[in-house]
């Protein structure tokens, strides 16, 4: 149940960023690029590659 | 009583219809024309149920026709044509109620084709049909908003406050997911506040090289805070030159404990080496086959073993000056970073061209009279060329490739390159990197030309010679500008501006980064489009400030003892002046402060 509840509060309550060399390329709330990767699931696995390919930071900070 | 009957009839043909002030004329006027044409056929001669089942046919005929144009009234919509409509309908009624039924359709048949002939097809315009509509709709919206919230409020009265209910416990879950989310943050990722999934783990070797940029940056930054404190010194600062300086030694000691921790890893990595050179050095003397003698039993010389001496004397001769020749080399591993150095003498230097993608250029001072250059990079593959072509030092990719030139710009970890020029030679420099920092420090330098991308630029040379031209364009990038030089000419997109300059001329460009400007020009120009700029003029400009904004922020501060400037704007729609010395035409000197603006503001100060 704590699982559960942890995973609701990072996706409702949690804000995604993708920090390449010097600037930030993703800020968004986690529901809603987990929306996105939904809607576009080949757009996303590009980004994730490219994110990984170049050694960006991806971080997951409070709301 | 047939009147009556008569009336309800009426009624019942117009129960369908919107009551509108046009469709009530019409009814009356029915209702008139029905009666009077029921009084005639009595006094015609015939009876009352005579009368009324003629009255009642032309009804008929008339509740069919205003059927068909309340039909085509709701297709077509326009108003206009609706009254038209109306108009025509009661014309046509009015004949209907005096004439036969035969013509009645004549009349119907003729009101349709002008319907027919009325809107041309494909004449519509269409912006006012989009006016008609998002009229139409902001109406609607008006009007509804009204009524949603009243429907609203009643439907919350009457499920009891359920509507409130949902909107508080909808905030709450919000509350308690933001909550929930900084509760599993912290603890997934130890209290730091944040999950952090890093792909650009470094590697041990660039750590150690990030901890010496590190003890650089620590001591550039000190070097900052002096040059501050001197300035407040000045001032007459005094306390705060002290905690600038305290804040300098602090820093310069952290960045001496980080070199001193490298030198120490440093220690114990060669002796580690070292200590297994000798292992594999005893070994193989353990195992290497005993020399043969060159004499033989009888006295003589073997010519064999000779000759195979000789040869192996030849080898490792050939191996030493092999190893001589690279000596300046070093190859640490195949994967692992490269570094090297190489030097050149200094006579007849005249121009340096650094072109670089990922990798830091640092430009110094040698102590000796030769040019030394000395380069770190990630692989072998990394390894800058540098090379010395008549009066030109070149240091380029070894492989230039478009491709990883774009790329680079999301690479900020590349190698670096140090190129050390003793005094006196003041060469000219011109400097490209990608995402690469360039940092000049200290040269005797002529024109200089650095661009970049989204590196950060320092340039700071010898101030006790005027450099000559100075151009810095980046990005992203930061720039700082420390120099006495003839024109200084800055450009920026995103990035800031430090510039502190005895100059002839300065010009500054910049889309949203912050600029400071400080020292004494001859003639300040600043282009900037939304950004922060701040000019101190620590001796009163002799030609012009030219400013040029879309809606920037200026603030420009002027010595005290300045004899007078003149203050123009041009080309503003809404450009606040605020002049702290009064007038915009101050003092005997026409000194033009020209401001150019949409929507900008400009502060004028005492420094």
């Amino acid at each position: 149940m704590s699982r559960i509840k942890e995973i609701f509060g990072i996706l409702f309550g949690g804000r995604l960023i993708v920090e390449g060399t010097g600037r930030t390329f993703v800020k968004a709330p986690v529901w809603l690029a987990v929306l996105a990767a939904l809607s576009s699931v080949r757009l996303a696995v590009i980004t994730v590659l490219l994110v990984v390919a170049f050694g960006m930071k991806a971080r997951i900070v409070k709301a | 009583m047939m009147n009556k009957h008569i009336r309800m009839m009426i009624d019942e043909i117009f129960a369908d219809m919107k009551m509108t002030a046009d469709n009530l004329a019409l009814r009356d006027e029915l209702l008139a024309n029905a009666q009077e044409r029921y009084e005639d056929a009595i006094a015609g001669g015939r009876t009352e149920d005579e009368a009324f089942i003629e009255v009642a046919a032309s009804l008929g005929d008339v509740q069919a026709l205003l059927e068909e144009m309340n039909a085509a009234a709701e297709a077509e919509k326009p108003e206009t044509a609706q009254a038209k409509e109306h108009e025509d309908t009661e014309a046509a009624a009015q004949e209907d109620a005096g004439e036969e039924a035969g013509e009645t359709a004549a009349g119907e048949a003729s009101q349709q084709e002008e319907k027919a002939e009325g809107p041309i097809p494909g004449t519509t315009d269409l912006g006012d049909a989009l006016n008609k509509a998002f009229a139409a709709l902001e109406g609607f919206g008006q009007s509804i908003m009204p009524e949603a919230k009243k429907f609203v409020r009643q439907v919350d009265e009457a499920t009891g406050g359920m509507i409130k209910e949902i909107s508080r416990a909808a905030q709450k879950g919000i509350k308690d997911a933001q909550k929930a989310a900084e509760e599993a943050i912290d603890k997934l990722s130890g209290d730091k506040g944040e999950l952090v999934f890093d792909f650009g783990a470094k590697q041990p070797a660039q750590q150690a090289k990030d901890k010496a940029g590190e003890a650089e940056t620590l001591r550039t930054q000190a070097k900052d805070l002096r040059a501050q404190a001197e300035l407040k010194a000045v001032i007459g600062d005094a306390e705060g030159a002290d905690e600038l300086r305290a804040q300098a030694d602090t820093l310069d000691m952290r960045a001496d404990a980080i070199d001193q921790a490298k030198a120490m890893e440093e220690m114990r990595r060669a002796a580690e080496q070292a200590a297994q050179d000798a292992a594999e050095q005893d070994a193989a003397e353990q195992n290497e086959a005993p020399a043969q003698p060159l004499v033989d039993e009888s006295g003589e010389i073997d010519e064999e073993a000779f000759a195979d001496a000789v040869e192996k004397m030849a080898r490792e001769a050939e191996d030493a000056a092999q190893q001589a020749q690279e000596a300046e080399y070093t190859v640490r591993d195949a994967d692992e970073p490269v570094s090297g150095a190489k030097r050149f003498p200094a006579a007849g230097l005249r121009t340096v061209e650094i072109q670089l993608d990922a990798d830091d250029v640092h430009i110094g001072v040698a102590s000796g009279n030769e040019i030394v250059t000395l380069w770190e990079a990630e692989n072998v593959d990394g390894e800058p060329v540098v090379t010395r072509s008549g009066h030109t030092l070149s240091v380029c990719r070894k492989n230039p490739d478009v491709f990883k030139t774009f790329f680079s710009v999301f690479k900020k970890a590349g190698g670096s390159i140090t190129v050390l020029v003793p005094r006196g030679y003041a060469a000219d420099y011109r400097i490209s990197t990608t995402s690469g920092d360039v940092f000049v420090t200290g040269v005797d330098a002529g024109d200089m030309k650095i661009t970049t991308t989204s590196g950060s630029v320092r340039v700071e040379p010898d101030a006790q010679i005027r450099t000559g031209d100075i151009g810095v364009t980046t990005v992203s990038g930061h720039a700082t500008v420390s120099a006495c030089a003839d024109d200084i000419a800055v450009t920026t997109v995103s990035g800031d501006q430090f510039i502190s300059c005895d100059a002839h001329k300065v010009d500054v460009n910049v889309v949203s980064g912050r600029v400071h400007v400080e020292g004494a020009c001859d003639e300040w120009e600043v282009e900037a489009v939304s950004s922060d700029v701040e000019l101190l003029c620590t001796v009163a400009p002799t030609k012009k400030v030219q400013i040029s904004s879309v809606h920037s922020t200026v603030r420009l501060a002027l010595p005290s003892e300045i004899r007078g400037f003149v203050v123009e704007k041009g080309s503003a729609i809404s450009c606040e002046i605020v002049n702290e010395f009064g007038p915009n035409r101050y003092g005997t000197c026409a000194l033009p402060i020209r401001m150019e603006t949409v929507s900008g503001k400009l502060m004028i100060t005492r420094l």
